[in-house]
């Protein structure tokens, strides 16, 4: 894709050390291992990949139905299904790092021990960029809650995350919660150098002819348009409680919908169920906040993060 | 970089109309080259009516019909939902997204040294992937002939490949294109459900019936006594082409490959009967279907359109596998109580 002459413009973005080119990557669960994509489309304007979470054992995932569409949403309920680490170390990761573009691994843990031994051993293997922490699944041994609805339990997630690697964090939070600019304190503090949100809202949906939820699992979590405003709004709420850059989702399907995550405060934007219908997102997305930029008079993307509170 | 498919590109819209005698089916036909002169029969495009629209959100997957000619290709669908109602609105001279052709579409199998007999079982709109089979099968054969330089003087391409539909449905109106079809078949067997048109009752049991005649030794000895009251059933046969006379030894040179698409019970029947019969034992007699599934991303990221297939390396015994990017044409034998 060309992007015209607007070369002075920047759209280089620095999250903590993460350093991304282009302030735009898949989001995790929406991208597989980049192998599928590849087949289609080019990565020449993505900010970094971000692969699908990881967790220590492989994981089938759910019974069908997986997924079912609402009214401008998708919900979905794969159930984390996963290769395992080993099988990504061995299978995966090498085809990732041919395309000099940075890796984000996301991961995840059925305890708070669990989250260390992957951020460890994640740490460990050549060509990781940063970590991306799912902290949206439920914490068993608490009956189900989410590790990220509590904050105890998140400040003790990430703090033990950020003993045992060096890598730049990115903890992905979980918009179910009272207070999410509390939860995103929290991790602050705890040592996250990067808040990603939001990860999909719970949601159901139910057939009336056959007096069933949709999906196999009843619930599942809702991404797409539909959750746009609503991520827009918490994007905010986190942008005004933390200090450290945030990577903003939740619906994005235009470059217009990217500049709107931008201007609440994100420092970088991912995109998944958008990509679905449209592979070339991304990449239109990149050039097309350029464009917005070099046409507003701006000359790089800073200039409009958090632009909405000034 | 050579094309491989084609990523949400815009086409137009050249023929949408629905199909005479039916209620809510529809023919769409759109122009693009690359998809109408390189689709497998099989493989399937996604399709969005609205390139912005956010309601539906995801694109529809729909197998390619059939290739009209260079420059256009076609689908046939039934109006279900949401997305196929928005798409049934969609008026000539429109524009569509289009994706695809994605998946892998059928395996033709074909066996220079001997007879062989391609069987397709459609239920309803399930004809739609098997539509352009006949042509394929035909155009595969003649072009491997000349890749395999052999000698073609000898080879009749006719007497040696037989292709025979069964084509079954609810009703009448839903055995799409049924007076025009034969012209592509030696044989084509009908059923209906209502006895509206062909014989009364299921395809599945019309094509058991007749199965002996194919071929299968196996089969004839195994089944005698569950068959020895019921006769063959011919029901709108086009040409006689094979002979019930025919001795053993030859039927067991028998080449037969069946292809099939239709609703989940009719292929569950259909895999069944084969297993009860072992007759999906036999590597000969494979039997493809092409299975339909919810589609969110139709490229095989999003795990939303998921199938067991039997595995023996776990402790479950199946694993998971993607109908949109390793199907949708799957081997009977390896689907996992399905």
């Amino acid at each position: 894709m060309i992007i015209d002459n607007k070369e002075e413009i920047n759209l280089s973005v620095r999250l903590g050390n993460l350093f991304l080119k282009y302030p735009v990557m898949p989001a995790s669960g929406t991208f597989g291992y980049g192998e599928e994509f590849f087949e289609i489309i080019d990565y020449s304007l993505f900010g970094a990949l971000v692969t699908k979470g990881i967790s220590l054992e492989p994981s089938k995932g759910n019974e069908m139905p997986r997924i079912c569409e609402t009214p401008c949403g998708l919900i979905n309920s794969i159930g984390l299904e996963n290769v395992g680490f080993e099988r990504f170390k061995e299978e995966k990761i090498n085809f990732l790092k041919k395309f000099n573009i940075p890796i984000i691994v996301n991961f995840f843990g059925k305890s708070i021990e669990e989250y260390s031994i992957m951020a460890e051993k994640l740490s460990d293997i050549n060509g990781v960029s940063a970590l991306e922490a799912n902290i949206s699944c439920p914490n068993v041994k608490e009956g189900g809650r989410s590790f990220g609805a509590d904050p105890e339990i998140v400040y003790e997630i990430v703090s033990s995350i950020k003993n045992c690697s060096a890598l730049p964090l990115i903890v992905k939070l979980t918009p179910l919660v009272t207070d999410i600019a509390m939860i995103a304190e929290v991790a602050e503090k705890a040592g996250a150098d990067i808040i990603s949100l939001v990860n999909t809202f719970p949601a159901a949906s139910i057939d009336i002819n056959k007096r069933k939820f949709k999906l196999s699992r009843g619930y599942g979590g809702l991404s797409g348009p539909a959750i746009k405003p609503i991520a827009i709004k918490l994007v905010n709420d986190v942008y005004n409680a933390v200090r450290i850059p945030i990577i903003g989702m939740g619906g994005i399907s235009s470059w217009e919908d990217a500049v709107e995550f931008f201007m609440a405060g994100a420092t970088a934007v991912a995109v998944g169920t958008g990509a679905f219908s449209n592979p070339h997102l991304i990449s239109q997305i990149t050039a097309g906040v350029k464009k917005f930029l070099y046409e507003n008079n701006f000359s790089n993307i800073y200039e409009i993060i958090g632009i909405v509170n000034n | 970089m050579e094309i491989k498919k084609i990523i949400s590109g815009n086409f137009e819209v050249t023929v949408n109309i629905k199909v005479k005698d039916t209620d809510n089916t529809y023919l769409l036909r759109i122009k693009n080259a690359f998809i109408s002169q390189n689709f497998i029969p099989g493989q399937f495009v996604m399709i969005k009516p609205d390139f912005c629209c956010s309601d539906p959100l995801s694109a529809r997957p729909f197998s390619v019909f059939r290739k009209f000619n260079e420059n256009e290709f076609e689908v046939l669908y039934r109006v279900c939902g949401k997305g196929t109602e928005l798409l049934s609105n969609v008026k000539k001279g429109d524009y569509v997204s289009v994706t695809g052709p994605s998946g892998n579409g059928f395996k033709i199998l074909n066996n220079k040294k001997s007879q062989n007999i391609y069987i397709l079982i459609a239920g309803g709109i399930g004809i739609a992937p098997l539509f352009s089979l006949p042509d394929f099968i035909k155009n595969h054969i003649i072009k491997n002939s000349i890749k395999e330089n052999e000698e073609n003087e000898n080879y009749d391409l006719e007497e040696n490949n037989k292709i025979i539909l069964y084509y079954g449905s609810k009703t009448e109106n839903e055995l799409y294109f049924r007076h025009s079809i034969h012209s592509s078949y030696d044989e084509v067997y009908f059923a209906t459900d209502d006895g509206s048109f062909g014989y009364k009752g299921n395809i599945v049991d019309l094509l058991f019936y007749n199965m002996k005649d194919y071929c299968l030794k196996n089969f004839e000895l195994e089944n005698k006594d569950k068959n020895n009251e019921k006769d063959k059933k011919n029901v709108f046969v086009n040409k006689e082409v094979i002979k019930s006379e025919e001795n053993v030894s030859i039927k067991e040179q028998l080449n037969i490959q069946f292809y099939s698409c239709g609703p989940k019970p009719m292929l569950s029947n259909l895999i069944n009967k084969f297993r009860d019969y072992s007759l999906d034992t036999f590597k000969k007699n494979s039997l493809q279907v092409s299975l339909e599934e919810h589609f969110a991303c139709g490229i095989g990221v999003c795990l939303g359109c998921v199938i067991k297939i039997n595995s023996y390396n776990n402790s479950d015994n199946f694993i998971f596998k993607r109908v949109c990017k390793d199907g949708p044409v799957f081997e009977a034998s390896e689907l996992y109580n399905y």
